[in-house]
């Protein structure tokens, strides 16, 4: 299914409807890292509408995607990435405190809206995750974490990480169909996800 | 009320003199969030509010179907700019009473309005503040 979707618990039947990318401005040739947090919303509450709130009052804003899950309930996987120094500047030992402070306080400003999972990855934490899906190390030594975390959310789109990989390579994903070509593997395949011609394998 | 970028609109209310109801108006923006308080209410505008709220929602060109909703008792004004298919941009002014700007724009989806619709009418429910003071913990 893809990483966030085995790791973060979500219920059978939760759909994907919707994925965005903040377009922060990163510096990276600092060391990075990154947090993804899993938020579930009120009931009744617009996933797209509130998964765009929150991520406006994100100091560390990355991107995500959101959904709904299977009792109605919405949800959106919250996703920032930070220079590993910030910590240090507020004083924290943790390198991952300043975006989850960050998340913890956007929150506030839904209270109908809860944190269920979090997790912070290094760069090493992500090449581990790219190995464990058949990834050749070589293959993403020149990855910064951006491009590891973009990958992590092409796969989102059911698009396996081996494929994204190769596609980076020759700036398409999918070289064997007919598509409107992005000429960058992940636009690529953000783009045909967005058409709908993406869908998970049958169970 | 959560918008898209960042804004939103919050209401609360309570009761200070019975029967007088107040609201608290707060505008937030990822740069701003500023709370004009207790300010005195008109009966029904919650239900007022619930009617714009569903009409933007529900109506084709919310712009030129629903008006806009004054209440000049607590100076809150909201009011439709424009709309697509999923999304209708409004417009909240309050009397401003501070030097900040007691004015914001922003758009919401019509699925966030519907929502806002059914949860303003829980300011009609302010209780009255309990005017007795706290008893003593002397065990």
């Amino acid at each position: 299914m893809g990483y966030f979707f085995d790791t973060f618990h979500f219920e059978p039947g939760s759909r994907m409807t919707g994925m965005w990318q903040a377009g922060a401005h990163l510096d990276v040739g600092a060391e990075l890292v990154a947090t993804a947090g899993l938020v579930q919303f009120g009931r009744d509450q617009h996933d797209e509408l509130e998964a765009d709130f929150l991520g406006a009052h994100l100091p560390f804003h990355f991107g995500g995607f959101h959904g709904v899950g299977p009792d109605g309930h919405p949800w959106a996987m919250m996703l920032q990435i930070a220079p590993a120094s910030a910590a240090a500047l507020v004083g924290s030992d943790t390198q991952f405190w300043p975006m989850l402070d960050g998340l913890d306080r956007a929150l506030h400003y839904n209270w109908e809206a809860s944190l269920l999972f979090d997790r912070g990855f290094t760069r090493a934490d992500l090449m581990v995750i790219y190995a464990q899906q058949d990834v050749e190390v070589a293959a993403i030594e020149d990855w910064s974490v951006p491009d590891l975390m973009l990958g992590l959310l092409a796969e989102c789109c059911y698009v396996p990480l081996p494929q994204i990989v190769a596609g980076r390579i020759t700036q398409c994903a999918f070289p064997d169909y007919s598509h409107e070509c992005q000429y960058d593997v992940f636009n690529d395949v953000f783009s045909v996800w967005m058409t709908g011609q993406l869908n998970p394998e049958e169970p | 009320m959560s918008g898209y970028g960042g804004a939103a609109l919050f209401l609360r209310s309570e009761v200070v003199n019975a029967p007088q109801r107040v609201v608290d108006v707060g505008l937030l923006t990822p740069s701003d969030f500023v709370w004009f308080l207790e300010r005195p209410m008109t009966a029904g505008l919650p239900e007022r509010l619930a009617e714009f709220f569903f009409g933007c929602a529900r109506d084709l060109h919310p712009e030129l179907t629903v008006g806009a909703v004054q209440d000049s008792l607590c100076g809150l004004e909201v009011r439709v700019l424009s709309s697509t298919d999923s999304r209708v941009e409004l417009q909240i002014e309050v009397d401003g009473d501070t030097e900040r700007p007691a004015s914001l724009n922003f758009l919401t989806s019509r699925v966030g309005l519907t929502q806002a619709a059914a949860d303003v009418r829980v300011l009609e429910s302010a209780v009255v503040q309990d005017p007795r003071p706290m008893p003593l913990m002397d065990w």
